[in-house]
């Protein structure tokens, strides 16, 4: 029976490492803000994504709901929205009758996955409907309450509220990241991969995986399922080294980190949860400055970070060797399989960035220390340099 | 100048992983040079190195840059900065069992005419200062290679 459920559990697993794959394909540098939409939908959690305009923050999300397929529903949200731009308007007819309906198809209560741009602009009767909606899942308006599908909800700002009653409503975004522009170094790629998007938006491309929201549902069961009672100890320790280093975390949110954790663990393709699945705890720190310190504090717990589906969230949030690998694998895999130009600046290019790989590598593991599958593929690397030299 | 200090093996790297230059030793200086040859003019101009003196062995050559700029061959030698002390480049993966600036004057106290910044490494045990580190020109790369042919 458990190792049926281990089955079931890592083809789904499997399956949302294609949509994550699809949805970062021409993404540059946002690997984790789509990997943490994930792990926050299996969690039923939400996400807030903080950073400037332009920063691909719409786009990272609307990949990956068009990944999972179902309904999705994006709004820019400004000072003068009205309620009935989001949770739809009421529906005049039953008023007539005396009834107080909202109609909601197409909205956000009927929305599978959701992404509200400019949150915090909202006006207290969109915030109060909102945070019913995020906490319970039940939109209540009148005389409608209807119980919602969402799976997620990703909030975006320019910067974090400093009202304190926004501070609450931000609070109930479990999962916080924070995003700079792409660094110079990734222009190149960053103009490449803005090119093809255009492309492939005037051709209507698109890509959805009919039994992606069915594996996501599946493994947001099994997260529900997952044991998590060995972990317990080393979460509460992690939270006492954070709270002893004076990084609040409410205990509303410590609650909900076995969540994370537990989703996590299913994202691995495992029922059970272990030290590698504590990286979450760093998005669940609401201040930017206190997950840079939480990284710090928690190094040595974090170390055995890894997750086959979310590595760059892991690798992110822990900075730990084992997620490392599993990138440099990946992204050598990636190099490695991509057809040859025949345009010498493209070659040179994508050399260079074979180069990048193999420097990482060795730079971040000495020879005797080194995984054997990053062994491996080094010694592809390093014969496909030798191969195509100049 | 040569140092022995217990206590610097490498690891892997846990944490950010920097890579401000790279080092080669011996045979691998030659290829260093091949390599930097093939680069453009713009991607060398973000290059600084530094080489040992004619006859000194084993040859010594060290290139610092952004990371993006670094070269890679076979055997190099990859160092990062210590983040307590930036003027202090160590082998990736090697961290010292004692503060860096701590080191840094051991490392001073050691070889005062070698001025900072300093490459250690361990391997080798030579002290290596950057205080002389030139912009790479072609030309000059070019009559190292031949003065190897």
């Amino acid at each position: 029976m458990q190792a049926r459920v281990t089955i079931e559990v890592e083809a789904a697993a499997e399956r949302l490492r294609g949509v994550i794959e699809r949805a970062c394909t021409g993404l540059v540098q946002r690997e984790v803000a789509v990997q943490l939409v994930v792990l926050a939908a299996v969690a039923r959690e939400h996400v807030l994504l903080v950073g400037p305009p332009g920063t691909a923050k719409s786009e990272a999300v609307r990949r990956v709901a068009t990944g999972l397929g179902g309904r999705y529903f994006e709004y820019l949200v400004g000072r003068f929205t009205e309620p009935a731009e989001i949770f739809g308007p009421v529906d005049l007819q039953r008023l007539r009758e005396g009834v107080v309906e909202t109609r909601t198809s197409g909205m956000l209560p009927e929305a599978d996955i959701a992404f509200l741009d400019e949150v915090f602009l909202g006006s207290t009767a969109i915030l109060n409907t909102l945070l019913g909606l995020l906490n319970e899942r039940v939109f209540r308006r009148g005389h409608t309450t209807i119980a919602c599908p969402l799976r997620v909800c990703v909030g975006a700002s320019n910067g974090l509220p400093k009202e304190p009653q926004l501070a609450a409503f931000s609070d109930r975004f479990l999962l916080h990241l924070f995003l700079e522009p792409v660094g110079d170094p990734y222009l190149e790629t960053l103009l490449d991969a803005g090119w093809t998007l255009a492309s492939q938006a005037r051709g209507g491309e698109s890509t959805s995986d009919d039994d992606a929201l069915a594996s996501l549902d599946a493994l947001s069961e099994a997260a529900t399922r997952a044991e998590v009672a060995t972990i317990r100890p080393h979460l509460a320790e992690a939270v006492r080294v954070l709270r002893g280093a004076g990084i609040e975390l409410s205990d509303r949110r410590v609650v909900k980190l076995q969540r994370l954790v537990a989703a996590a663990a299913v994202l691995d393709g495992r029922t059970r949860a272990d030290g590698r699945d504590l990286w979450p705890v760093v998005f669940a720190i609401p201040e930017p400055a206190d997950q840079d310190r939480a990284r710090d504090l928690l190094r040595a717990t974090l170390e055995t970070s890894r997750n086959v589906t979310l590595g760059s969230a892991a690798e992110n949030a822990s900075l730990g060797p084992l997620a490392r690998a599993q990138r440099l694998e990946r992204t050598a895999e990636e190099l490695l399989g991509m057809e040859l130009s025949d345009d010498p600046t493209a070659r040179r290019r994508w050399r260079l960035r074979l180069e990048g790989v193999a420097r990482e590598l060795d730079a971040g593991f000495p020879p005797e220390d080194r995984p054997e599958s990053l062994t491996a593929v080094r010694a592809r690397l390093v014969a496909k340099l030798e191969e195509t030299a100049p | 100048m040569k140092l022995a200090i217990p206590g610097l093996q490498r690891r892997p790297v846990v944490g950010e992983l920097r890579i401000d230059g790279v080092a080669a030793l011996g045979p691998a200086v030659r290829r260093l040079l091949a390599r930097l040859l093939l680069d453009d003019d713009e991607e060398l101009a973000r290059l600084t190195g530094v080489a040992s003196p004619k006859g000194a062995l084993p040859e010594v050559a060290v290139v610092l840059g952004p990371t993006d700029a670094l070269p890679w061959l076979e055997e190099a030698i990859h160092l990062g900065r210590l983040p307590d002390e930036p003027a202090l480049l160590l082998p990736t993966g090697v961290c010292p069992p004692l503060p860096g600036a701590v080191l840094l004057r051991a490392l001073r106290a050691h070889a005062p005419r070698a001025r900072p910044p300093l490459v250690l490494l361990p391997s080798t045990q030579h002290v290596i200062s950057l205080a002389e580190a030139r912009p790479l020109l072609r030309e000059h790369l070019r009559k190292r290679m031949e003065a190897r042919a």
